[in-house]
């Protein structure tokens, strides 16, 4: 099952989002509109998941 | 704090106890005049909003205790509306109730917008909440 998780800290109002089960753009896409709706401007933190679907492109080209 | 759903804004405010929104007001109650004393990051000066315009809105919000008010302005960027109000004085009671930067005010809109999105996307939402965090999980379908 994908998911958006967030967190929205209740000292500052300071919300963080991350996505489960997404990869590459996908991830970025998921959180976009909540993103936008938010205004949420800083840049998302990319994690291991963003760049799974790159990984697998460059093991194709190298094979 | 950007505003783009007023909805959300409004169901906030409900939550938040001392709060009353006031539809459709065009003035809030603060000082009355810029007498050019605060320049902190989060003047609303530096924030987009022409001094001129100090005491003008689209919409307010009352605070029990306090003889200023909440205005909620449409930000010059375009993306929404921000509350501003005057936090001197009797201003100091608004702080109060909503926080310093709103961020009362801000995990209240912030947990109503996600709510609203996860139901209007028609995804399922689980929050949680802890002494410190509100958490929640949205269900993507495939």
């Amino acid at each position: 099952m994908k998911k958006i998780i967030g967190r929205i800290d209740k000292a500052t109002g300071k919300l963080t989002l991350e996505t489960v089960g997404f990869t590459g753009e996908a991830c970025l896409e998921a959180t976009r509109k909540l993103r936008e709706g938010l205004g949420i401007e800083a840049e998302p933190e990319k994690t291991a998941d963003y760049y799974k679907e790159e990984v697998t492109q460059e093991q194709e080209q190298s094979t | 704090m950007c505003i783009t759903d007023l909805e959300a804004l409004k169901q906030a405010v409900l939550k938040i106890k001392g709060l009353c929104w006031k539809e459709g007001q065009q003035t809030y109650k603060w000082y009355g005049r810029f007498v050019n004393d605060y320049h902190g990051g989060d003047a609303a000066y530096k924030n987009g909003i022409d001094p001129k315009k100090y005491g003008t809105c689209d919409h307010a919000i009352t605070v029990e205790g306090s003889g200023y008010e909440i205005g909620i302005m449409k930000r010059t960027d375009g993306k929404g509306w921000s509350p501003v109000w005057d936090f001197f004085g009797t201003g100091r009671k608004i702080n109060e109730v909503v926080g310093d930067g709103a961020e009362k005010l801000m995990v209240e809109y912030q947990r109503e917008y996600v709510t609203r999105f996860a139901n209007l996307e028609n995804m399922n939402i689980n929050w949680e909440e802890t002494k410190g965090e509100a958490l929640f999980e949205i269900e993507v379908a495939n």
